[in-house]
């Protein structure tokens, strides 16, 4: 197990790497001048140039780059260009935000979108069943950004049930959090149910139904644990995907989270915190992606001894 | 020596003003105040009780308006003081200023966009405001009692109204003033007018604390008028808690509502100043802040989260549809298209040639697009600038001709056509996709550069890209010396070497004779448009969407940002 978790957390080390690099080499290499931006629009050639030197902008660029990695590994992206503040204590600061809507929508997606799988699968061509399907299409038919739209819509401007935008009690989160958990929860449905369904009509299950174990014990103990991996793998990939991907559903609801704060530093060119946000990201996926392996090693002793 | 009165004379400002409501770059705007210069002591009593060029029903004059006479001014403050007292703010009103930046530092110093400008105004006073009286801006004084500069303009004494007082009860005096203009210069400081102060101004005496004696090296009207440039902060304040303090969480000013909390980049939350020495606001708390998506932001305009918002004019219909208000000012930004090449030396450029670009403006076809495509939410325009803006010349736009426009490329020997780089911003405009199809028509063959703004701007402050590109600008521009970014010769965003325009602009920034600077302003314009230095597009104004809450709020005509909150009413 020792040698498993070892050789994740090399991984794990080299995807920082190679993310962090990659970043380094877009922002540098992308149209725009941060110094420009540090500067203001009205500033002078000379302040801009002043301010180039200030922030090594002059320099080679394997030069900068040692520069940055010097300071990445001690968690110094220099501050915001736009708030003059240390930029990973800015992502930092908003990343709570994110989590929390995030942790919501995976409650949605995989709470109740597993339950309805695997509801399906215990009676397939049932209620649940029919509504599971429908729902599962639909809900991967429809774009994010008009999920949000149609909910301010229909909740909010015309029933008044629900606020608009921003944050606040928890009402506020409910929106939100459905708009961004919505498309992943029609996914789980659909795998969930698949998984079930395979192992429900495995031999091991009717051996255990034969046998007279409760139909609870057979569905919710042994065949949802015979199903889980390909589940795990697709919640893993969700709550990532939440974390990464709620940029759009920030941006709609006007959520003080990493991903509106970042869509707004890259237009801002404001590069520090592109890259801090980035790099905290990729670390914060990369922990979640290590702890699924060590879960896969937990549920299937075969995969650590593999 | 000249006395400041109510009148103008300098300018008012700011900075990077580079784009209007579709460019989604705002810019800072300004504040503005009601009231109008009186000249004598009578008139100003008058005012005070309600007369005057004051809407509000408090029965007080909303601002300091004085002249130069002691008199005057000493009647002036008494009055606005006791209408202030009388208000008792209540309710609360939340504005949307659409773009994070425009919450990007809570020092009203650091001054890098103009969005800023409803922070800036609703936090701190300048010693002058300006507002829209009779078709032109004029100026009022408002921390300032009174102010005088000698001809030569060599220096500006300020009188600072005794009553003026800090949001921590502590009196406005000579030395915040002196702090203030001192800030600016440093090393610190972000001001969209830092490296145009840096050279003009030499330092501040302060005799005593209500006087202000601020020395420069040349003439700079802008000192009188441009009330975006200078909001006073506490400089005991400001030394107690720090730079980095004074910026993130402990920001201390004199305007009519006071700083409460706030997250950088989403949300500030401020509070009204009950017996604010100028105007106590009606509203007790403001919120400001910045939602992207125009959709969310027309939502809360209809559930009432929020009350004042920028909207897309295309949009006014919607507003007006749920019962909302739709405010605009009036053409308060200019369009106007840039030809690089004849700056950048590209000898083989057709666009060197006058007639190529008189081709072009002509087969631009600003009344459809205006009207159509901009759904009215912008005029044609021959002149840049904004028309309230003394000495603007009244140039006629090109008219749409698709056959002058060949033959004048005819004449000038490009029958055949020629290809040329469009640099624009993403999204591309539906209207650069008309002009195209348009300059396509007389054999211009057009590529489409669009990028994000962020490359836009370092493009354009880089001096380095060819063919052409659309600059919009002028949002809050309240005196012709602010242009001089686009028109002298180290202009940050001018590609120009032009003597004559050198002259005259520079004339316009440090000179101290009203008819003189008018008169340079319209030469400008003028030879911009004769020489077809510039070919400007139309002007626009912003559109503004009020929730069904707000009883009473006005924008500033030809200030494109939302401001005097302190007169809003719930």
């Amino acid at each position: 197990m020792a040698r498993y978790i070892v050789s994740r957390l090399i991984q794990a080390v080299i995807v920082v790497w190679i993310v962090t690099t990659f970043v380094f080499l877009l922002v540098r290499f992308t149209p725009g001048n941060a110094a420009q931006v540090m500067a203001g629009a009205s500033a002078s050639q000379e302040e801009i140039e002043l301010l180039e030197i200030e922030l090594g902008l002059d320099k080679p660029v394997l030069e900068q780059y040692a520069d940055y990695m010097s300071r990445v590994v001690r968690g110094d992206f220099r501050d915001s260009l736009r708030f003059r503040e240390p930029a990973l204590g800015l992502v930092i600061e908003r990343f709570p935000a994110t989590l929390k809507l995030a942790a919501l929508a995976f409650l949605i997606s995989v709470g109740l979108g597993g339950l309805i799988g695997i509801f399906s699968a215990v009676r397939p061509g049932g209620v649940v069943d029919q509504f599971g399907r429908f729902f599962a299409v639909l809900g991967q038919s429809i774009p994010t950004f008009a999920i949000g739209i149609f909910g301010i819509l229909i909740f909010s401007v015309k029933l008044g049930w629900l606020p608009v935008a921003g944050p606040g009690d928890w009402k506020h989160y409910i929106l939100p959090s459905v708009t961004l958990g919505w498309f992943s929860m029609a996914a789980m449905v659909r795998l969930t149910r698949s998984a079930m369904l395979d192992v429900l009509e495995s031999e091991s299950v009717k051996f255990l139904r034969i046998k007279g174990l409760p139909e609870r014990l057979v569905i919710f103990k042994h065949g949802l644990r015979n199903a889980a991996i390909p589940i795990l793998t697709l919640a893993s990939l969700q709550f990532v995907a939440f974390l990464s991907g709620s940029v759009v559903v920030e941006q709609i609801f006007g959520w003080p989270g990493t991903g509106k704060l970042l869509v707004e530093s890259v237009t801002a060119r404001d590069y520090t915190v592109v890259q801090a946000g980035t790099f905290f990201i990729s670390v914060t996926l990369v922990v979640i992606n290590l702890l699924v392996d060590l879960a896969y090693g937990y549920i299937d002793p075969r995969i650590r001894y593999a | 020596m000249r006395a400041g009165t109510n009148t103008r004379e300098g300018e008012a400002e700011l900075m990077s003003e580079r784009d209007n409501y579709w460019t989604r770059r705002r810019f800072g705007r300004r504040t503005i105040l009601r009231s109008t210069g009186l000249g004598a002591a009578g008139i100003a009593a008058y005012a005070a009780v309600g007369c005057g060029d004051d809407d509000d029903d408090d029965g007080g004059d909303t601002t300091a308006t004085t002249t130069s006479t002691a008199a005057a001014t000493g009647t002036g403050t008494a009055a606005t003081a006791t209408a202030s007292q009388a208000v008792v703010p209540a309710g609360r009103i939340v504005v949307d200023t659409s773009a994070s930046s425009t919450l990007s530092d809570f020092n009203p110093l650091m001054w890098t966009n103009g969005g800023q400008t409803v922070y800036r105004d609703s936090i701190a006073d300048a010693m002058i405001g300006v507002e829209k009286k009779d078709q032109a801006f004029s100026y009022y004084n408002s921390l300032a009692a009174s102010w005088e500069r000698p001809n030569d303009g060599l220096q500006v004494t300020f009188k600072i109204r005794p009553d003026a007082k800090f949001h921590d009860g502590t009196a406005v005096t000579s030395a915040d003033l002196k702090f203030t203009l001192d800030f600016v210069k440093t090393d610190q400081a972000k001001h969209a007018r830092k490296s145009e102060w840096t050279k003009i101004y030499t330092a501040t005496e302060t005799p005593d604390a209500q006087t202000a004696i601020v020395k420069l090296a040349k003439p700079y009207p802008l000192l009188t008028t441009f009330n975006f440039m200078f909001p006073v902060i506490s400089k005991a304040h400001f030394e107690k808690v720090g730079f980095d303090a004074f910026s993130g969480s402990a920001p201390l000013a004199s305007g009519p509502f006071k700083f409460v909390s706030g997250t950088k980049g989403e949300r500030i939350t401020l509070q009204a100043v009950e017996g604010h020495y100028r105007k106590t606001p009606f509203i007790k708390d403001l919120v400001i802040k910045a939602t992207a998506e125009e959709s969310t932001r027309l939502s809360q305009i209809e559930t009432g989260e929020t009350d004042i918002a920028y909207i897309n004019p295309a949009n006014k219909d919607v507003v007006k549809g749920f019962g909302g208000q739709i405010k605009t000012t009036d053409n308060d930004t200019s369009f106007w298209l840039v030809f690089m090449d004849p700056y950048l030396g590209n000898a083989s450029s057709p666009t060197n040639d006058p007639r190529v670009r008189e081709a072009m403006s002509k087969a631009i076809n600003r009344k459809d697009i205006t009207e159509k495509l901009l759904n009215g939410g912008a005029n044609p325009a021959g002149s840049f600038g904004n028309p309230a803006l003394k000495g603007h010349a009244k140039i006629d736009p090109d008219p749409y001709d698709i056959n002058a426009a060949k033959a004048l490329l005819e004449s000038a020997g490009h029958g055949g056509g020629f290809d040329i780089d469009f640099s624009v911003t993403a999204p591309v405009s539906e209207y650069v996709n008309v002009m195209v199809a348009d300059w396509k028509k007389i054999g211009v063959n057009v590529t489409v550069k669009s990028m994000d703004s962020g490359a836009w701007l370092a493009m354009v402050n880089g001096k380095k890209t060819q063919g052409m590109y659309i600059e919009p600008t002028g949002a809050n521009y309240v005196d012709p010396g602010q242009w001089g970014l686009f028109v002298l010769s180290d202009g940050s965003f001018s590609y120009l070497k032009d003597p004559e325009l050198d002259g005259w602009m520079n004339g316009i920034i440090t000179g101290t004779d009203d008819a003189a600077r008018e008169k340079n302003w319209t030469d400008i314009q003028t030879k911009v448009a004769k020489e077809r230095i510039y070919s400007t597009l139309w002007t626009s104004s912003t559109h503004f969407a009020v929730s069904k809450r707000v009883k009473s709020w006005d924008p500033t005509p030809g200030i494109g940002y939302i401001i005097n909150l302190e007169h809003a009413k719930v």
